[in-house]
């Protein structure tokens, strides 16, 4: 029997800015349904980890693979680049990703900016995606902000609304890189109740994120960085109620 | 119709080719504008020379200058290459450099350095997290850059633009030294045949006029609509 595809593999993913390498060999695998999530100190690395997976960063050494195919690599004097960037935009349309700064298009209506890569990317008909799109801001609770420009949202709509722009792809994987991290703390709760949603459905996601007890709730993994390197990983109650290093059991400790 | 002594037909047709040059100039320096600015935000080092050098050269050299060094310079250019031809391949044809052609590529040239300064400031205001979610949602850089950058530069590149066609449109009456019959050269020869200058000035005077004060009805318009999605927030937010 073949086996299913698996959504996302990256392999030994090491990343250097300068002299300073960021990841030193990370791995990762996302069956169908996983929810990982990936914690650790600003500048462990995982928001670049998460970022070189959908390529808006280049990794120098590892493989990545999406839905079995795998990405494509030609050496350049400036380091590693995609041998094919037309390979990497069809990757990036199924691996939707939803910002810290949500990003949604400014100059565009709540619904212009769900519907924007469904009909220029994917090429769905305008009215196929419109339908698509009601739906999805319906589900996120944002129907009748439909016709605002992000400027007019408060940030926890806006992030519901990016949201909706990511599920728009229908992906085979969601990226969410410290998507409460903006909020005002009133805010993050509707955020969360979508995100776990989502999760319940069956959603395969990646999530960066501060959220430890969200973390605990949803994941089906938890990846602990430090420094680049791989610290622990493991089911989110091994990870983070029976911590093995100090380190991480510092990290886990309530700041006051 | 004004009849002004005989001349106003004539002086009708040459504020005709004032707007045509104008017009074509302006999509000229636009494209320019908008290759310049990419090449002077670009890592390419040799790319990024070649804009440095444009906007050098043509910034810091009269508009009059240029204009006579590629109208009359080209012409020459342009007789050497089909002497060329001749010679090596027996090929005989004559080409003369169209007065109206010359005024275009000039001031589209100069221009294109000014918005090149233009669109780089405008280029640069665009939050990069913008582009960062078209990269992400598999558009590729022409897409990305024709429904995202674009739209969102042009708020920032409007009033510049739109400075940059009024010292434009009142450049091509340098045309009239190349010969072009422009409505500024048709007033000069009716003045001096006729030696009454304010008959004929004052029309063409109230003629920039007329299109500078559309041009500003027209830019307003343009900076509403790339305005879009950017202030009123107040009336709206809760």
């Amino acid at each position: 029997m073949a086996a299913t595809p698996i959504p996302l593999e990256a392999k030994g993913i090491k990343k250097r800015f300068g002299d300073h390498e960021v990841l030193k060999g990370i791995s990762l695998q996302a069956q169908k349904g996983d929810v990982i999530t990936l914690i650790g100190a600003s500048g462990s690395g995982k928001s670049t980890f998460l970022r070189c997976m959908n390529l808006l960063e280049q990794p120098d050494e590892g493989e990545l693979i999406v839905h079995n195919e795998t990405i494509g690599f030609r050496a350049t004097k400036h380091g590693r680049e995609p041998a094919d960037w037309k390979q990497v935009e069809r990757i990036r349309a199924k691996l939707s990703m939803v910002f810290q700064n949500f990003n949604l298009w400014s100059h565009m209506t709540l619904l212009e900016n769900v519907i924007e890569a469904p009909v220029h990317v994917l090429k769905k008909t305008r009215k196929q995606a419109i339908d698509e799109a009601r739906a999805l801001l319906d589900r996120v609770g944002l129907l009748d902000r439909a016709d605002y420009f992000p400027t007019q949202m408060s940030g926890g709509q806006q992030q519901r609304g990016a949201i909706a722009r990511a599920l728009a792809m229908d992906p085979e994987v969601m990226l969410f890189d410290e998507p409460t991290s903006a909020l005002d703390p009133e805010l993050v709760g509707d955020v969360l109740k979508v995100m776990r949603d989502l999760a319940d459905e069956g959603r395969t996601m990646i999530l960066v994120t501060h959220e430890i007890a969200f973390a605990r709730d949803v994941s089906s993994q938890v990846i602990y960085l430090h420094q680049g390197v791989v610290e622990e990983v493991g089911a989110p109650a091994d990870v983070l109620d029976n911590p093995r290093s100090e380190r991480l059991r510092q990290f886990l400790a309530p700041k006051h | 119709m004004i009849d002004l002594q005989g001349y106003g037909p004539r002086l009708l047709e040459g504020a005709l080719v004032t707007v045509e040059l104008a017009v074509l100039s302006l999509i000229l320096a636009v494209i320019l504008g908008l290759l310049t600015a990419s090449a002077k935000l670009s890592r390419n080092r040799l790319i990024h020379g070649i804009g440095t050098l444009y906007t050098t050269l043509v910034r810091g050299v009269p508009d009059l200058v240029l204009m006579m060094l590629l109208f009359y310079g080209g012409q020459i250019g342009i007789n050497m290459l089909t002497d060329q031809l001749y010679y090596a391949f027996d090929i005989d044809i004559f080409i003369n450099v169209d007065a109206f052609v010359a005024g275009v590529i000039t001031i589209g040239l100069i221009f294109g350095a000014y918005m090149g300064e233009t669109f780089r400031g405008a280029f640069q205001s665009v939050e990069e997290g913008q582009m960062e979610a078209a990269r992400a949602y598999g558009m590729s850089p022409l897409l990305a850059f024709r429904r995202v950058r674009f739209p969102l530069m042009m708020r920032h590149a409007l009033p510049g633009i739109g400075n940059n066609w009024m010292v434009l449109l009142k450049t091509t009456a340098l045309v009239s030294i190349i010969g072009l019959t422009d409505m500024v050269r048709v007033a000069a020869e009716a003045t001096k045949a006729t030696h009454e200058p304010f008959l004929f000035m004052i029309p063409v005077a109230l003629i920039y006029l007329l299109i500078a004060t559309l041009s500003e009805w027209g830019f307003a318009k343009l900076t509403k609509r790339y305005n879009t999605g950017f202030g009123e927030s107040s009336e709206w937010n809760n």
